[in-house]
């Protein structure tokens, strides 16, 4: 269960932006109104879905209400104290596998 | 994820830390410690293997040292170190996910009988864990302590109380590293080198 967001980190909405304006361009959407692509998008088979997205990098965004700010190991050390899990979360369990990195090999 | 980049991945490791990190003795002295400073012209296992150790390293183990230390209530560590008994690239080394391949019992049948331990205490644990019961004792920032799956020795299943990486079978080079640095821009190098930087 190793993995935390800082080893995949959100990334800036410019960013999310060029990749969904990258996807809406494969499924052929880029002219269309934003009702029309929502509705598109809506009726798209998955197998269009996952060509449109194939090699793409899906990522959790800073969208500034969810993730409110980049994640970096200051932040993710709580000096801060702006995560609002520090209030309610009365304990942690953690670790890691030896070699969790294996993920990114599979070969 | 890194299938098509295996090939010279040491060199191009080199390349692309020479451009993310300018600090350039840090840069020489992360390439000496993970084995990456003279470039693999065989393109070997261990090579690729260098590169992927401190990819662990900054992304899952500083990680999980530093949010559990940082943690302002109670944090609950493990390492887990089974290794994997099933034929593949990773046999013989806890791999990503075998901790949940354990937790859930499912594959006890393919386990050793040490092994299966391991698995009934991870899953024992998880379950304290999840009620609100101690399952193990705390780790205490600046002076360690995890549970250790598939432990060194008799004892499979060990709490481990010390602040030295190598006793949880863990590397500290990127905690030294970082001394001279931080691991904010030792992560910038990893994350420049997965964009293609």
């Amino acid at each position: 269960m190793g993995g935390s967001p800082l080893l995949v980190k959100p990334v800036p909405p410019p960013f999310a932006e060029s990749i969904y304006a990258a996807v809406v361009g494969k499924l052929g959407l880029a002219e269309k109104a934003p009702e029309e692509r929502i509705q598109a998008l809506k009726n798209a088979t998955i197998e269009d879905l996952l060509s449109a997205t194939a090699q793409l990098p899906l990522l959790p965004s800073v969208d500034g209400e969810l993730i409110t700010a980049p994640a970096t190991f200051s932040r993710w050390s709580f000096q801060d104290k702006t995560l609002p899990g520090t209030e309610w979360c009365e304990s942690i369990m953690i670790g890691d596998c030896e070699m969790d990195v294996s993920i990114a090999r599979s070969q | 994820m890194l299938h098509e980049r295996l090939l010279r991945m040491d060199k191009a490791f080199i390349s692309s830390a020479e451009r993310s990190l300018n600090d350039s003795t840090t840069r020489q002295k992360l390439l000496n410690e993970y084995g990456i400073a003279t470039p693999d012209s065989e393109s070997s296992d261990t090579a690729v293997e260098n590169v992927l150790h401190f990819a662990h390293d900054i992304g899952f183990y500083a990680p999980l040292i530093s949010i559990a230390s940082g943690w302002p209530n109670k944090s609950y560590v493990f390492h887990f170190n089974e290794p994997n008994p099933w034929e593949g690239r990773f046999k013989g080394v806890a791999g990503h996910v075998l901790d949940v391949a354990f937790l859930y019992q499912n594959y006890n049948q393919f386990l050793d009988e040490s092994q299966q331990g391991s698995a009934k205490a991870f899953g024992e644990h998880f379950i304290d864990f999840v009620n609100g019961s101690e399952p193990f004792p705390t780790y205490i920032s600046g002076e360690g302590g995890a549970m250790v799956y598939g432990a060194a020795g008799d004892v499979r299943q060990k709490f481990v109380k010390s602040n030295k990486s190598e006793d949880y079978k863990r590397r500290s080079t990127i905690f030294r590293l970082a001394e001279k640095s931080s691991l904010d821009k030792l992560s910038g190098v990893w994350d420049a080198f997965m964009g293609g930087q």
